[in-house]
């Protein structure tokens, strides 16, 4: 195979199993909220919010979270 | 709200009625109280509803015995009266008849510890799809083809490639995976 060919293939390949590396610690459980926009829980007991490429932590959690689940509610 | 919790070490209190060991639990949500839904569970680690609202569960068995479950109500799953695998030492457990008992959908035999950690469930027309992220030693994603009750298909992807998977999510017709060892978010076209 060509070198080309080969550049080519990497980059399509790249292109289908994309994926960023957001700054985490021990990663627990997480939910998607869109394409590309996460609530993830880390062991280090926090609730980061990933939102275009930023993240910023939302507020403490138990810091064994291993499901995360998002539930609507309305209040009177 | 359903909540799995295991034995916690004590095989035989999965199946004592009057704990929440080797059970999965519903709670209600207006804080009227909770029941026992189901029970012989040694260490449950997925537990998703599928689009037609049927429960799906995993859970660790002990050396091999890794088990899919179609968890119905009252119903009693077995261990430790019941495994498809054997205890760490290579013995079989005694009086060990997994016949007795509900079925799994699907096990590992002993040999293969997969440690199954995630699950997430797909309706394709009439077969149902289970993507099962696994912890420990494999780290794969297992793919479940289930049809009239039955696995038609297993099939495992991205092995050795994402690291530990603590958690999936299907959104948008991506499937996304949720790592450690190293951290990281990777979406897949499934």
């Amino acid at each position: 195979m060509s070198r080309p060919v080969i550049v080519t293939f990497l980059l399509i390949a790249a292109a289908l199993t994309c994926g960023f590396t957001p700054q985490l610690k021990h990663p627990s459980a997480f939910e998607v909220l869109a394409p590309d926009q996460f609530l993830v829980t880390q062991s280090t007991g926090e609730l980061i919010l990933i939102h275009n490429d930023r993240q910023e932590k939302v507020r403490n959690v138990p810091p064994v979270a291993w499901h995360l689940r998002l539930a609507s509610c309305s209040s009177p | 709200m359903f909540v799995t919790v295991g034995d916690r070490g004590d095989a035989a209190r999965a199946q004592d009625l009057s704990n929440h060991q080797g059970k999965i639990i519903r709670i209600r949500a207006d804080g009227s109280g909770s029941e026992i839904w189901s029970y012989g569970h040694r260490n449950p680690q997925g537990l998703v509803f599928d689009t037609h609202g049927r429960l799906w569960e995993h859970e660790h068995g002990p050396w091999g015995g890794d088990e899919v479950n179609l968890i119905k109500r009252g119903i009693n799953y077995g261990w430790p009266l019941a495994t498809y695998g054997i205890d760490y030492s290579g013995i079989p457990f005694p009086n060990n008849d997994p016949k007795r008992f509900e079925q799994p959908i699907y096990y590992w035999p002993s040999g293969q510890s997969l440690a199954p950690g995630s699950l997430v469930a797909e309706t394709l027309g009439d077969m149902t799809r289970l993507w099962i992220g696994t912890r420990i030693v494999t780290q794969i994603v297992l793919v479940l083809d289930i049809k009239d009750g039955h696995v038609v298909r297993e099939h495992r992807r991205w092995q050795g490639e994402l690291g530990l998977i603590r958690d999936l999510a299907l959104h948008d017709g991506w499937l996304y995976i949720l790592s450690d060892y190293p951290p990281a978010i990777h979406k897949k076209r499934p």
